[in-house]
């Protein structure tokens, strides 16, 4: 134990004078919230996927859908029938649903029985949705805008006989900087772990630090375990340094979980890991860097981190499934935004079996002993 | 009273057997690396307590292998090391603790500074070090006046001399120095050698590796000549230059014309060197008696000296070559 405080101790000096180590841990993320936090606007158009329950099944509903899906903004899918709609949102972390209700195709084909006219009875579908999100909007919109002209071929310049509820999915009013701060979390995280981690490993083994150490008491899983806490705390730090500042100027509302601690953890370890074994395959630290870069930034914009995985085309979230920060930041968006427990175990479990691989991987690579 | 002087006086020897007793016995040691490059082959030699050590050989003799196998940190292909009585393949943690390791090239961690570094590896080493150890550590390398610099800006030398404050961080009766002088000034190497001996006088044996044979010459009580993976010559500095090097000259200054001639009537084997002679010994003939000769001729000089054979001499006849930065020239 002394021996890992020890080496705890002196890497986290030598982590804390490395100007670059410092910058990415503290300064680096505080500067991406500022700068997403204060900037993101909430104009695009793009498709928006929405899953919707049809309850109804009538060719009353099935004309609805058809027409919702030729607004083109919307991408349907369905929904089983048989699951409980709201249930099913929060084991799924889904941002938006929309609910066709039953009786949906007899409400709107209601004819009165004495005078045979169509005498259709207002009815609602609901969509289900967090506000704070901009393709809620995209779908509030298009829904409406498909009840009116579903009202039109009812009614042509009568009543409105489909209305639209809304129901929020989330407690609360989120903002942009509420779904930003858990994928931050996840983001700095790995861009810190994996980084820093990559080089280090690197550098101990060609400048035979390895080697040095290796004629110590000191053992190989105990500079690993050091390296892993030392994260731990760095990253604790930046990360209540992120809810400081992103509370005082933003009004951030969601907060950290108990599985969003355990993500944390896992995720150091993954990433850690990840920057070990990618440290002893390279040549040196400079290309150790390059790799680790090449890695990094992709997962960076592709998981989801600074905007939803639902607005990425298909084939971007195809890519985005086999990323290992994009479980990280759904575990961690589930958790904090959705209180979907199930489904932040679900990524939970992602991130640790990805961990323990990794984990594995760099402790067989890591030569601390020449052959 | 009686019996605790004797406990006292036993464990502080730390040692198993006499102190007479080789502290190192390395036997048949051998490692082959993928490929079949033999780095070492068949090596045996032993180190006495309290001497310095010296492998001295061109690059690519196979020093550091061997060493790092003495270190732990290589398992060998077939062969035997003991240190202090134990198999160091078998049981090397045991006495770890007792070992300092100075490795090749040793860079020491940049960000940390001397003291700081010294306290991490004391704590490696299970141990806590006041503030005033570690100074006492860092003035017996002559690092007291760094204390607050970052490694990275230290001199070469200084580098040197902070692995070695770190060597002797578990108190250490053995050191394995790997080439501690290389790339260093000559300055630095000269004042590095006076460290290196203050360390021996205090009785810790230091095994050395150099290709710097004024360093051998110097410092070591006794050498291991390393070439292609074997060791092709064994003994004090002296011997080997007694041995391998050729006899001692004797040099004739400011003597006239005549004096060539009237030399070699003396049965001398002679060489004339610009306007003196050179006169060279055969090895084992008595210097004494070939100067009384010579004083008591007449032959004309004006002062006579002695030139004793260097190591140089010696490897070269060895190995056939000269060797310059470790390098064997052809």
């Amino acid at each position: 134990m002394s021996r890992i405080l020890s080496d705890l101790k002196a890497f986290g000096l030598q982590y804390i004078r490395s100007p670059v180590g410092a910058f990415f841990a503290l300064v680096f993320p505080l500067i991406l919230i500022l700068v997403f936090g204060s900037v993101f606007s909430q104009t695009e158009s793009v498709e928006v996927s929405l899953p919707v329950q049809d309850l109804d099944g009538t060719p009353e509903s099935i004309e609805f859908l058809g027409i919702l899906n030729q607004t083109g903004t919307l991408k349907i899918s369905m929904i089983p029938t048989s699951v409980d709609l709201e249930d099913y949102i929060k084991e799924n972390s889904l941002p938006l649903a929309l609910l066709i209700p039953e009786g949906f195709g007899a409400s709107v084909s209601n004819t009165n029985s004495s005078t045979g006219d169509p005498e259709p009875i207002p009815v609602n579908v609901t969509l289900y949705g967090d506000p704070s999100r901009t393709t809620y909007n995209v779908a509030l919109g298009s829904v409406s805008a498909a009840a009116k002209i579903k009202n039109y071929d009812i009614f042509p310049g009568a009543y409105p006989v489909v209305g639209m509820d809304t129901e929020d999915i989330v407690a609360g009013g989120y903002q942009y900087i509420d779904f930003f701060l858990p994928g931050m979390i996840a983001f700095t995280i790995m861009t810190n772990a994996l980084f820093a981690q990559s080089v280090t490993s690197a550098e101990y083994r060609t400048r035979g630090y390895f080697k040095l150490l290796g004629t110590t008491p000191l053992a190989k899983w105990e500079w690993v375990l050091a390296k892993f806490l030392w994260y731990v705390i760095i990253l604790s730090a930046s990360i209540a340094l992120m809810f400081l500042v992103s509370i005082a100027l933003f009004g951030v509302r969601v907060a950290i979980t108990a599985s969003g601690i355990a993500i944390i953890l896992c995720g150091v370890l993954l990433f850690v890991s990840m920057g070990m074994l990618i440290g002893n395959l390279a040549k040196d630290s400079e290309s150790a860097s390059a790799i680790a870069n090449a890695i990094g930034f992709p997962m960076m914009f592709l998981s989801g981190t600074f905007f939803p995985l639902e607005m990425m085309p298909d084939f971007l979230q195809g890519i985005a499934m086999v990323l290992p920060l994009t479980y990280m930041s759904e575990g961690m968006r589930s958790t904090m935004i959705y209180g979907n427990e199930v489904g932040a175990l679900i990524n939970l479990a992602v991130v640790l079996v990805l961990g323990i691989i990794f984990y594995i991987a760099a402790s067989k690579l890591m030569r601390w002993k020449e052959k | 009273m009686v019996i605790l002087k004797y406990i006292d006086t036993f464990s502080s020897s730390r040692g198993i057997g006499m102190p007479n007793d080789p502290i190192i016995v390395v036997k048949e040691l051998t490692k082959v690396y993928e490929g079949d490059i033999v780095a070492a082959d068949h090596v045996s030699f032993e180190v006495k307590r309290g001497e310095i050590f010296s492998l001295l050989g061109p690059n690519g003799a196979g020093k550091t292998t061997t060493v790092e196998m003495m270190e732990g940190l290589r398992t060998p292909t077939s062969g035997d090391i003991r240190i202090f009585g134990v198999d160091v393949n078998k049981d090397y943690a045991s006495i770890r603790h007792r070992v300092g390791v100075l490795p090749q090239e040793f860079e020491p961690f940049d960000r940390l500074k001397p003291p700081e570094t010294i306290s991490y590896f004391a704590g490696l080493f299970g141990k806590k070090m006041t503030d005033e150890q570690v100074t006492n550590l860092l003035k017996t390398v002559g690092l007291d006046n760094r204390a607050k610099s970052l490694s990275m800006k230290l001199s070469g030398g200084e580098k040197r001399r902070l692995g070695i404050a770190l060597a002797l961080v578990g108190d250490a009766e053995l050191l394995f120095l790997d080439e501690p002088t290389t790339g260093l000034d000559p300055q630095a190497r000269r004042s590095l050698w006076k460290l290196l001996e203050g360390l021996r006088d205090e009785g810790r044996t230091i095994l050395l590796t150099t290709h710097y044979l004024e360093e051998a010459e110097r410092l070591a009580d006794d050498v291991a000549v390393m070439h292609l993976g074997k060791i092709i010559a064994r003994g004090s500095p002296e011997e080997l230059m007694d041995k391998f090097g050729g006899g001692i000259s004797i040099l004739l200054r400011g003597c006239g014309e005549e004096a060539l001639s009237r030399t070699q009537a003396l049965g001398f084997k002679v060489e004339q060197v610009k306007g003196d002679l050179k006169v060279d010994l055969a090895p084992g003939d008595s210097v004494r008696e070939a100067i009384r000769r010579l004083d008591a001729s007449d032959v004309p000089f004006k002062d006579l000296i002695t030139i004793e054979p260097t190591l140089e001499e010696a490897f070269l006849n060895l190995v056939g070559s000269k060797m310059e930065g470790g390098v064997l020239k052809q």
